[in-house]
Formats: structure tokens, C-alpha cells, sequence
């Protein structure tokens, strides 16, 4: 037991080690492929396979960070706080770019699965990958999806859209903040809301609600789906 | 009045819990801590609570909010099913299905922009 509190503890410490020194890194270069997400996570990850970490040693450590990342959820509401003089006024813009962003990736998906001849558990699993993590494990079993494979999902398409996402929508010349945040938010969840907060505290606020909405939108609509099939 | 670091820290915990705790009492199908930024929110907007009060906290934790993201990715990589499960038709699924959500939300919001401005005019 005691043991395994030491792995544990270690396995923590290297985590938060990692990140500060690819901060350190970010910092000092200012580089947009040098994100700490990429770096520290490369990182962790040699080093992890190095010292020969055992995969249910990294879930507890995983189990205690989740705990934390719920708790930065709760934090959420103060960004959301201070812009809401700002989001009352946009709602029905928020409303309409994160319903129809949410429905376009759910509607390829069903069309893609049936183009690949996907089975009906991966489609669950693949359904709420879209939204932010808790929420996206509620829908899975829900609708009879893999908990442990919607996780992946979720990570892998949140990490394509913070890869792409920013150059893609420069690239094709969306300069509205408003259209920047929402779409990040609602492609990439939390990353996206937190990629948005380095462009500013609107784009900020809006990665957020759309991160929010999109998972309201979801958990509501979500229940419906096996009736339209 | 401002406090500690501790008591920032407890407050947003004791709001994490009382979303935990709605949510299995009333089976509410959305997770507890979705629930308790709602109602820390509401206590925001209503002055139950100061924004003072947690400010300081809440700044900090969405400051190192990538530190958290981390382990997961690390967690993806360690674990043993991940290969099974990724191959290049899900792939795909997962690229484009992304790229929709990205570029549908963005245009939608872009065109409604232009609408309104052109209605202004």
C-alpha cells in the first residue's frame, strides 16, 4: 500500500515538474508549437515510459487530476460572470453558431459511420465526443457507448482542434472574435475555451459558453436520438 | 474583505460538492460540476456570493487549466486499448466530424454577424 502511495505521489510530482518546465520553455521562446500541452505531454510521456510506470499506477494519478479539473470546472463561472453583460446581449448569436456547429459534426458522424459500416456501440461512443469530458461519459452510457473509448475520442478530437483549428480559421479568414471563440469552444471544449483565452478575455468568455451550451444542447438532445433511428 | 488562499479554495469545493449533491438527488443527467459552476454563477449574479471571495482561486486554476489536460493525453498513451481502438477509418471520423464542428460554428456565427450589420445599415 504504501507502496503504491509512493508511485503515486511520484507520478504527481513528475506531472507538475513537466508542465513547469515546458512553461519555463514556453516562456522563454514564445513559440506556438512550444504549448506546454505538447511539450509537457511528450515529456511525461518519455518519462513515464522510461521509469516503466505501470498503466493502473497512472490512472490514480489520473483520478486525483480529474478531481482537480472538475474543480476548474466550478471555476469556470467567473469568467462566465464577468462577461455575462456582454454574452446577454449576444445570446441568440451564441444560440444559433454552437446548435448548428453541434449538429454539423453529429450529422458527419452518422454519415461517415454508415459510410465505414461502423457498429452501433462505436457510433454510441463516438456521438459525444464533441463535448466536454463528464458530460460526454454521462451520453455514452447513455446510450450504450464505451465509457473508456468516448475518453479517447473526446482527448483526440479536442487535440485535432487545437492543432488545427486556430491556423484553419486564419487561414480562412475568420476574423470576428465572437465566430473565433465559439468555434473553439465548441470543437475542442475545455482546450479550446482555455486555447481562446490567449486571444482574449471576449474570445475567452465566448470559448466558454459555447463549451457549456454545447453540452447542454447535447444532454438534451442526446435522449432523443434513438427514437430517430 | 478578501481571504486566504485555503478559504477561496474551500468555497469552490463546497460548490463542486452541492452540485454533486443535486445531481444524485434529483438524477439530474448532467454532471456535478457542470451543476455547481450553474449555481456558483447564479450566486455570482444574485451577490449571494462576492466575486472576492474566489476570484484569486479561480484566476489561478484557470491560469495552469493545461496542467490538467496532461495527464489525460498521458493516460491516452499508457493505456492498452488505445491502439485497438484507433484505427484510420475512426480517424478520419474523428478529423472531419472535428473540422465540421470548427468551421459550421464559426460560418454561422460569421454569417449571422453580416446579417445583422447589413440589417443595421
Amino acid at each position: 500500500m504504501n507502496i503504491v502511495l509512493l508511485k503515486v505521489s511520484f507520478c504527481i510530482i513528475m506531472t507538475i515538474a513537466c508542465y513547469f518546465v515546458s512553461l519555463k520553455i514556453y516562456n522563454k521562446y514564445k513559440k506556438n508549437w512550444l504549448n506546454p500541452l505538447y511539450t509537457a505531454s511528450v515529456l511525461l510521456i518519455s518519462l513515464l515510459l522510461l521509469f516503466h510506470v505501470h498503466e493502473e499506477t497512472y490512472q490514480q494519478v489520473n483520478f486525483i487530476f480529474n478531481q482537480l479539473l472538475q474543480l476548474a470546472v466550478v471555476s469556470l463561472a467567473v469568467p462566465l460572470y464577468k462577461q455575462w453583460s456582454f454574452l446577454k446581449k449576444n445570446y441568440k448569436k451564441i444560440f444559433i453558431g454552437v446548435i448548428c456547429g453541434t449538429a454539423l459534426g453529429v450529422i458527419s458522424i452518422f454519415s461517415l459511420s454508415h459510410l465505414f459500416h461502423l457498429n452501433e456501440q462505436l457510433l454510441a461512443s463516438l456521438i459525444p465526443k464533441s463535448v466536454t469530458l463528464p458530460i460526454a461519459l454521462t451520453i455514452a452510457t447513455d446510450l450504450g457507448g464505451l465509457a473508456s473509448t468516448t475518453i479517447i475520442f473526446v482527448i483526440i478530437s479536442a487535440l485535432i482542434s487545437v492543432m488545427i483549428g486556430p491556423n484553419l480559421l486564419k487561414y480562412l479568414g475568420i476574423k470576428s472574435k465572437s465566430a473565433k471563440g465559439l468555434a473553439m469552444g465548441t470543437s475542442a471544449q475545455m482546450l479550446g475555451a482555455n486555447r481562446s483565452l490567449v486571444w482574449g478575455e471576449e474570445e475567452g468568455a465566448m470559448g466558454n459558453v459555447a463549451m457549456t451550451t454545447s453540452a447542454l444542447f447535447l444532454a438534451i438532445v442526446v435522449p432523443i436520438i434513438p427514437y430517430l433511428l | 474583505m478578501k481571504l486566504s488562499w485555503l478559504f477561496q479554495f474551500i468555497i469552490l469545493i463546497g460548490f463542486l460538492f452541492l452540485g454533486h449533491i443535486i445531481v444524485s438527488l434529483f438524477s439530474i443527467p448532467l454532471p456535478g460540476a457542470i451543476v455547481g459552476m450553474i449555481l456558483l454563477f447564479i450566486g455570482l449574479l444574485t451577490r449571494l456570493v462576492n466575486i472576492k471571495w474566489i476570484e484569486k482561486a479561480s484566476s489561478f486554476q484557470l491560469k495552469h487549466l493545461t496542467l490538467l489536460f496532461i495527464p489525460l493525453i498521458a493516460g491516452l498513451f499508457l493505456s492498452s486499448s488505445f491502439l485497438d481502438i484507433l484505427q484510420w477509418n475512426i480517424l478520419i471520423i474523428l478529423i472531419v466530424s472535428s473540422i465540421c464542428c470548427l468551421l459550421g460554428t464559426a460560418f454561422t456565427v460569421e454569417w449571422y454577424e453580416k446579417l445583422k450589420r447589413r440589417k443595421a445599415k
